[in-house]
């Protein structure tokens, strides 16, 4: 069971920069204590894993075949990649690492099991993300704008609903956050037989993953959200709101499909989708290249990572 | 709700605060009213000296306001507007605070015949605040009446207008001394002021107001 730890690391890492993505904007413009965020988040997080979790650990599990030592590779190699692109500060997705990892320690180890038409599933996903999430915040923006309005309620009541509808939308991201983000975290120990002799491993394995993301957002997501967050706010509250509804949406559709998505990715998306509505320029064309590198650089280095620590390992 | 108690506790303060604002400019109000009846008495100073604790009582209201604004009550762009608002609202006092100041300080005097116009002057000013105050109170509540309400601020600002042009004329025409002359300009210009802020005030609220309507 101790080879889990890598992937409580990982979850851990997920954690802390995700909560970002789910209640950064209501956080950084102190519309919601970070104290609750957190709480709420980790509550969600939790929920989701164990509720709907099991899609994406599933896929991540079915990539390739793994052994306890080579599942423990890929979340090491992923974590590692993670933390390392992020000190350097380039793009980095979570679960484009767990996958690109993955996928290293299949060609080193068993090419021939490589699930490669399970590979194109996730791929595509990954690329329907920011376009998915964009199309959702493009068609709610107008729609929900129009339904606010409509309603003609007064300042304060107005600051009551969209606060309200910010922090319900944000529980429903961590949910969603949660059920898609399980399987980066833990996917690939299913079918390993680490959790041997207990009775539901695979539930116990989406308990693991939900608890290390949670444990990352109650214990280091303060920065990551209120730098993220920041950004955010100066698209209002109407604006943030429609963004972690499509965001929230998203993933939870991906959750459904299972296969685990970058809520990052996802957000970024959202947030285009609302400026080609409102007609203003809301992302730039920097932000979409490194998204385009993250697709790329990430599962390339953690790929060629695990591809050479478990070619280095078979040969021990 | 449980949840949004500071929102509910941001209304009930700035409806004080409006009432401490109303306030300020009765005391205002009646102080010039006895200055034109008796000129500059005890009863004037006290007056002058109740605006002033109006005043004061304002500004600490709205400080507690702008404090609740930074302590995380309503949405990011609100706050901006509510602590704008109150801003361009907090000179209106003030202006009604230093006009009787400068009448005591200076002790000034208004000639009989033109005290009939200095109370129109007074009254139609006042009449501007009260109706930035009811504009104000509809943000709150019937968003759809703020509008209007802007309008006829800026219709009686017009009208204010008229009644120091028409002042300010009379008094250079009186054959005054030229030192009185220009006193009692400035006394015009200063409680004109009550409704050129006023429609200031109100030209931000109309502003907020279109903005929730788009």
């Amino acid at each position: 069971m101790y080879h889990l730890s890598s992937s409580v690391v990982l979850g851990w890492s997920l954690g802390s920069n995700d909560a970002a993505n789910v209640f950064g904007t209501a956080v950084a413009s102190r519309m919601i204590r970070y104290r609750t965020a957190i709480i709420l988040a980790a509550l969600f997080i939790m929920i989701g894993a164990m509720v709907q979790g099991f899609g994406g650990i599933r896929t991540l599990g079915g990539l390739t075949e793994q052994t306890s030592r080579s599942a423990t590779i890929v979340a090491l190699m992923a974590g590692i990649t993670v933390m390392l692109m992020t000190a350097l500060k380039l793009p980095v997705s979570t679960s484009q690492a767990v996958v690109g990892a993955i996928l290293g320690v299949g060609l080193a180890v068993a090419p021939q099991q490589v699930q490669w038409s399970r590979l194109v599933k996730v791929v595509t996903c990954w690329v329907g993300t920011p376009i998915g999430s964009a199309i959702i915040a493009a068609v709610l923006y107008p729609l929900l704008g129009r339904l606010l309005d409509r309603m003609r309620i007064n300042f304060v009541s107005r600051s009551i609903l969209l606060k309200s509808v910010l922090l319900i939308s944000g529980c429903y991201g961590a949910y969603a956050l949660g059920a898609n983000s399980a399987g980066n975290v833990v996917g690939m120990f299913h079918g390993t037989g680490v959790l041997e002799g207990f009775a539901n491993a695979e539930a116990l394995l989406a308990l693991i993953g939900g608890a290390s993301i949670a444990m990352g957002v109650l214990t280091y997501s303060r920065n990551v959200m209120f730098t993220v967050g920041s950004r955010l706010v100066q698209l209002g509250a109407f604006s943030a709101w429609i963004a972690v509804l499509s965001m929230a949406v998203t993933v939870h559709v991906y959750a459904f499909i299972g296969v685990p998505v970058s809520t990052s990715q996802a957000m970024v998306g959202a947030v285009l989708g609302i400026g080609l509505v409102k007609g203003s320029r809301t992302i730039n064309r920097k932000t979409l290249v490194r998204i385009v590198l993250g697709w790329l650089a990430t599962p390339a280095i953690a790929g060629a990572a695990s591809y050479a620590v478990a070619s280095l390992s078979s040969r021990l | 709700m449980f949840f949004w108690k500071k929102e509910r506790q941001i209304e009930r303060v700035i409806e004080d605060y409006l009432k401490r604002t109303e306030s300020c400019l009765c005391s205002f109000g009646e102080a010039c009213e006895l200055y034109f009846r008796d000129g500059l008495s005890g009863k004037f100073e006290s007056l002058v000296n109740m605006t002033h604790e109006h005043e004061r009582q304002a500004d600490d209201l709205r400080r507690d306001i702008e404090q609740m604004m930074y302590d995380k009550a309503l949405i990011p762009e609100s706050r901006g507007d509510i602590l704008g608002m109150l801003e361009a609202i907090d000179l209106i006092p003030n202006r009604c605070e230093s006009i009787l100041f400068q009448v005591l300080t200076q002790s000034m005097s208004v000639p009989r015949e033109f005290v009939s116009q200095f109370r129109e002057l007074i009254r139609i000013n006042m009449e501007a605040f009260r109706l930035l105050c009811t504009a104000m109170r509809n943000l709150f509540g019937k968003v759809d009446l703020v509008i209007k309400d802007a309008s006829r601020v800026t219709e009686i600002e017009g009208q204010s207008d008229v009644i120091e042009r028409l002042l300010i004329k009379a008094i250079f025409d009186s054959g005054m001394d030229k030192a009185d002359m220009i006193l009692l300009k400035e006394l015009v210009l200063e409680i004109g002021g009550i409704s050129d802020r006023s429609e200031n005030a109100s030209d931000r609220l109309r502003n907020i107001a279109v903005k929730r309507q788009s």
